[in-house]
This record gives structure tokens, C-alpha cells and sequence, in this order.
């Protein structure tokens, strides 16, 4: 009988595949001839090793999964586009600058959510004015200016 | 001695609740005051995360003025936190979880103008009791911490982390997992003892390390809009209920006479040990109301002292949680961590020097606290009304808000889109661990103290040419470490006596768990 994959697993799993590329990342740190006993190898190792021992055991308590824990499609949907609608953010900004950006990811966010396209339309106008006016005008934070002759 | 010390003390209060007058200061606790009432309430938003997204606004200011607005935040949000839990039935914070499990069934039963009355009361001596420890603790104590050497730090970072990892519900297992993944964060950058860089991929931005603040917006700011999408599809976004009328019955405020007091120095007691914060200040101040009752069978369905007991506690162990804050650099919750963020980015270092060094600074913020208190008593009880009135935001739009601070507060912390990379990261990262219970408050803690636990050791180690025994050497750091090593062994041989203890306090512990497993 195939027991049901859990969230415990899943998370268990990258724990340790995170810990054992962790620790083979850590070979490369130089050891210096000046400096403390410890060295700055020990610790990270330490903290390696530590990290598969925990994953190992929570890998072995996990419990099955249950029908409750699903994600409806409608939110599964609505994360991804979220993440990917602020990795764009991260590209965006520079080229066509912050007002645009917030307007953008607002109305995208606000759509993703299954709202009418006017409610997300005006949600976008609203927190573009008001964040350009809070963050741009009022911190004076150096986003950076459109760049919109680099595109013409 | 002493008699000269305790007029010092009232001298150093004095200048500094004049100091949180003058000038900018005031305008500065009013809006910190009334910001993070706000964010506070808001559901899923609490003190840490409201701080972290609210950071940029502080850049331009000087750093008291900063510590300031951060500290009447941080204040506030304890007094809001209590409004959404219960209307709502949704904590802003894991402070705020026991408050919900009286507060929403006496708003259901149209009682939630009492629940919020008896909280803002609670709140109010709760936090005045917290800042007069506060005031006459800090010195005798940052003088005491003068004595600490590095294996003394060492074990008593140990113990904060391993306290916070244990004294939550849930599985030690996953506490202790999230504390060595934050340990494992804040090692990446440049090593400062020896310059090797470690982990840092050959990305010039990873040299400095990765930020405290980008984890704390991506791990409590995206993650939990990543969780808000979850209830908004599901249409289980909240809805709130009339408030009715303002005020406490003869017969409530006589059976709270003594909560108020009583909880309220269980929780200063509670939040001057690092790593124990405003969750276990609640639970022990909850179960401790429900023991003293006379009414026990009422916890749960509606007696107010469930509502003031803790709400009092909460509010002071923000003073209590300042101690090892200011005077060894020691945060012991999330929202501490915060703050000690903030001060190194003001360029302050934490610790028993900087009641010498910045007397300015600290006694400003001790100062402007007790008026914060005053200002958000008085702002809870009469325009309540504004603030319930404002939770009719629609959640989309809400999410929208959350989201694009997050954004822009982390792109505000270096100008660069790295770390709004990074907080997406830690956002993702955050929501899978909450997904599976394991709690992010010892993670963030250990990304804040990781890298002066590593030091402290290193530096204990090479004091006694790598001699392990050092490390228990001193009384104060075998006590500590001592203390660790019972926190993880204790439940693992004796799980027998951890349900024993569980069922004494007869808590609703999966109620709890339940709504706080998020957190």
C-alpha cells in the first residue's frame, strides 16, 4: 500500500537535499592560516550536518497526507502568479519605472484573485498614485527613472 | 548606593520623556502610535512584520526620532493586534492567539464592545507596568551584563534560541529545524574573522550577508499574503461584527481586579527572557486567569478575564522584551529581532554600553513609550470606530497594499531588486515551512543572532585554544546551557509529564494551534 506523500515529507526532503548541498558548498571555503581556532568551516559544517540529522527525523514522523491539506486550484494558481508577477517586478522596474510597475502587479494580482477587470483596473490606478506619492515623493527613494528611450 | 541610583533613574526618565516631546519626537510616537494600531489589526499582520514593512519610512529620520516611531509601532501593534482576534477570530500575531479565544465568542454574543474595552484597559497597565520595570531594571541589569565574556553570550544566544525553537506548540523536532536553517542563512557572506567568503556564489550582493529585514518581509510579509490568497479563493476572508457598546460591566471589572496586575507581571517577567516573548507570556497568563477563577468553565466561551489577562500580559512584555534588547543586544521574538535590525542600520550597537554611550537615545525611547501608552489608550477606546471601520477594506485590495510594501520596503533597504528577489525567496520558502508547522519565529530569531553566536563561540574557543570546557566554565553559562539542553531533553524522555502538564492547564491547545500554526 503506497502511502500517501505528505507536506512533512516534501519539506523533509528539501531540508536534506538543502543540508547535503550546503555542506558540499562549504568545502570550498578557504581556511586562513591567521584568525581562531574554530575557522570558518567548522561552524557551517556543524550546522550541515545538523540540519540532514533533524530532516532524516522529521522524514520518518511525517505523517501521511489527508484530503483536508489540498490547495484549491484557485489559490494554487493565484501563488505562482504572484511569484511570478514579482520576479517580474525585480526586471521591470528599471525599464519602465516604479509607478507603472505597481500599477502592473497590482491590476495582475487583482485579476489573478478573480476580480471584475474594472474593480482591479481602478485597485492598480489607486495604489500606483499612492505609493508613488508615499514612497517617491514623500522618502524620495531612488527607484530608478523609466527607461523608456532605451526601448524606443 | 541606592538611594543615589533610583534619583539617577528619575533624573534619566525625566530628560527622557522630554526628549520624546520635543520637538519631531511627538509627531513621531503619534503616527508610529496610530500606524501600527492599524497594522496590528490587520489580519496576519503582526508588530514584527508591521515593523520590517514600515522601516523604509523611518531612513530619513535621525535614529531616536527612528526608535521612536519604531518603538510606538511596535506598541501599537500589540493594542491592534487584539482587535482583529476578536472580531475577527484572526490573531495579527501569535500574542493575540489567546486573546481570540475568549474575545470572538464574547463578540458573538454582541459582547465585543466589553472584549474591546477590557483590552485596551488591560493593554494600558499592562504596558505601564512592563515600562516601570523597564525604567528601574535596565541599568542594574546592563551593569550586571558587563560582566559577560563571550562563552557567557554564547550560551545565553543558545538558550534564547533553543526556548523560542521548544516553548511553542508544535514538534521541538521543527523548532529546532527552523533554528538551524536561520543559523544556516546568516552564515552566507563574507566572513568577517578570517575573509573567506562562504556561500556567496560569486554574487557581489551576497558579500554582506543576507538581510534580516529581507527574510522577515519575505518569511511574514509574502508568506502570509501567499496565505490570505488561500482564504480569499476559499471565501473565507472574515467579516466584522457591530461592535456595540464601550464599556465593562461593575461585575467584570470586579472579577478582572487582580488579572490586571497579576498577568501583567507574568508577562514583564516573561519577556525579560530572551526567546521566551508574547506567546508564552499569553498561554502562562491565560492559564494562570483561568486557575485563579472562580468561573474556570466560562475560559472559552466568553469570560473577559481570558481577555484582559492576556492582553495585559502582551502588553507588558514589550517592556520587559526591551531589557535584553538594549542591554545585551539580545532580541527575544521576532519583533525584537526587528528592531535590532533597525538599530544597526542606524549605525547603533546594542548593548550594556549603550545606556553610556546613547543615554539620549535610549531614555527617548523608554520616554516616548509611556506617552505612546497614554496616546493609544486613548485612541482605542474613543475612535474605535474609525479603526473597525477600516477593516471593511477588501481583502484583494488589502493583499494588494501588503504585497506592495513588502516590495517596495525591500527594494528601499540597498536600492537594488536583489533583495526583493531575496524577500520573494524567503516568501516562498516561508509559506512551504508554515505549510508544514514548522515555526518561523526561532528561524528569524537565529538568522538575527546567528552571526554573533558564531562569533561568541569562535571567540570563547580561541580564548581557551579550542577547549570545549570553557563553554560551561562560568556558573551563568553552565545554568544557561544547562537550561538548553533540559528544553530539547525534557519533552523527548518525559513525554508523559509534557501531557501532564497540558491537560492541567485544560488550554485549548489544538483551537490554538490551529489558528496559530501560521506563525
Amino acid at each position: 500500500m503506497r502511502r500517501a506523500l505528505g507536506i512533512d515529507h516534501v519539506v523533509g526532503v528539501i531540508c536534506l537535499l538543502f543540508a547535503l548541498c550546503y555542506l558540499w558548498s562549504s568545502r570550498s571555503i578557504v581556511e586562513s592560516s591567521f584568525g581562531d581556532t574554530l575557522g570558518p568551516r567548522m561552524f557551517p559544517q556543524i550546522l550541515g550536518a545538523l540540519l540532514a540529522l533533524l530532516a532524516v527525523g522529521m522524514i520518518i514522523k511525517a505523517e501521511p497526507r489527508r484530503a483536508a491539506d489540498a490547495l484549491p486550484r484557485g489559490a494554487v494558481i493565484a501563488i505562482i502568479a504572484t511569484v511570478i508577477m514579482v520576479a517580474l517586478f525585480a526586471l521591470l522596474l528599471p525599464l519602465i519605472g516604479f509607478a507603472p510597475t505597481t500599477f502592473l502587479i497590482t491590476l495582475a494580482f487583482s485579476l489573478s484573485l478573480r476580480e471584475k477587470l474594472l474593480v482591479s483596473v481602478g485597485y492598480g490606478i489607486l495604489l500606483a498614485a499612492i505609493f508613488y506619492v508615499v514612497f517617491v515623493i514623500l522618502l524620495a527613494t531612488p527607484f530608478p527613472q523609466a527607461t523608456w528611450a532605451g526601448l524606443i | 548606593m541606592g538611594g543615589v541610583d533610583l534619583m539617577d533613574t528619575l533624573g534619566f526618565l525625566l530628560s527622557g520623556l522630554q526628549t520624546s516631546v520635543t520637538g519631531w519626537n511627538l509627531a513621531y510616537v503619534l503616527i508610529g502610535a496610530f500606524v501600527g494600531t492599524w497594522v496590528g489589526m490587520l489580519p496576519g499582520l503582526g508588530p514584527s512584520t508591521g515593523i520590517a514593512l514600515l522601516l523604509p519610512l523611518t531612513y530619513g529620520l535621525d535614529p531616536t526620532g527612528g526608535m521612536i516611531m519604531l518603538c510606538g509601532i511596535y506598541f501599537g501593534s500589540m493594542y491592534g493586534g487584539s482587535i482583529s482576534s476578536i472580531l475577527l477570530n484572526t490573531p495579527g500575531d501569535v500574542s493575540s492567539v489567546m486573546t481570540m479565544l475568549d474575545g470572538h465568542p464574547m463578540a458573538k454574543k454582541g459582547r465585543a464592545g466589553a472584549a474591546l474595552f477590557a483590552s485596551a484597559i488591560a493593554s494600558f497597565i499592562g504596558g505601564t507596568i512592563g515600562l516601570i520595570g523597564l525604567t528601574f531594571l535596565a541599568e542594574p541589569i546592563a551593569r550586571f551584563a558587563l560582566r559577560f565574556g563571550p562563552s557567557e553570550y554564547f550560551a545565553l544566544m543558545t538558550f534564547a534560541l533553543i526556548a523560542t525553537a521548544t516553548l511553542m506548540r508544535g514538534s521541538v523536532f521543527k523548532g529546532l529545524i527552523a533554528v538551524v536553517l536561520g543559523l544556516m542563512i546568516a552564515t552566507v557572506g563574507i566572513d568577517l574573522q578570517s575573509g573567506s567568503p562562504r556561500f556567496t556564489m560569486n554574487n557581489p550582493e551576497l558579500f554582506d550577508g543576507i538581510s534580516l529585514i529581507a527574510v522577515i518581509i519575505g518569511v511574514f510579509g509574502i508568506a502570509e499574503v501567499f496565505g490570505n490568497i488561500e482564504e480569499i479563493v476559499e471565501k473565507r476572508w472574515g467579516t466584522v461584527r457591530t461592535v456595540g457598546r464601550l464599556w465593562m460591566t461593575g461585575e467584570e471589572w470586579f472579577r478582572c481586579r487582580y488579572t490586571f496586575i497579576r498577568s501583567s507581571v507574568i508577562g514583564f517577567v516573561v519577556g525579560i527572557v530572551p526567546g521566551a516573548g508574547g506567546a508564552v507570556a499569553t498561554l502562562l497568563s491565560y492559564a494562570a486567569e483561568k486557575r485563579a477563577s472562580k468561573h474556570p468553565e466560562e475560559f472559552g466561551k466568553g469570560a473577559i478575564e481570558g481577555v484582559a489577562g492576556p492582553e495585559a500580559a502582551n502588553n507588558s512584555c514589550v517592556g520587559g522584551a526591551l531589557i535584553p534588547l538594549f542591554t545585551l543586544g539580545l532580541p527575544g521574538s521576532s519583533a525584537t529581532a526587528v528592531l535590532l535590525g533597525a538599530l544597526m542600520i542606524f549605525g547603533i550597537q546594542p548593548g550594556p554600553k549603550l545606556f553610556v554611550e546613547n543615554p539620549d537615545l535610549v531614555w527617548g525611547v523608554i520616554g516616548s513609550l509611556y506617552v505612546a501608552n497614554v496616546v493609544l489608550v486613548i485612541l482605542n477606546i474613543p475612535f474605535i470606530g474609525i479603526f473597525v471601520r477600516m477593516l471593511l477594506i477588501p481583502g484583494t485590495l488589502l493583499n494588494a497594499i501588503i504585497l506592495m510594501l513588502a516590495i517596495a520596503g525591500a527594494y528601499s533597504l540597498n536600492n537594488s531588486v536583489f533583495d526583493v528577489v531575496l524577500a520573494l525567496t524567503f516568501g516562498c520558502v516561508g509559506y512551504l515551512l508554515r505549510k508544514a508547522k514548522v515555526p518561523l519565529a526561532p528561524l528569524v530569531l537565529a538568522v538575527a543572532l546567528g552571526g554573533s553566536l558564531e562569533q561568541s563561540l569562535r571567540q570563547t574557543l580561541s580564548l581557551s585554544g579550542g577547549d570545549p570546557g570553557i563553554l560551561v566554565s562560568s556558573g551563568i553559562a553552565a545554568s544557561f546551557i544547562a537550561a538548553s539542553a533540559l528544553l530539547i531533553a525534557g519533552p523527548l524522555i518525559w513525554p508523559s509529564l509534557a501531557q501532564l502538564m497540558q491537560r492541567r492547564t485544560g488550554i485549548r491547545q489544538e483551537a490554538a494551534a490551529e489558528k496559530s500554526s501560521k506563525i
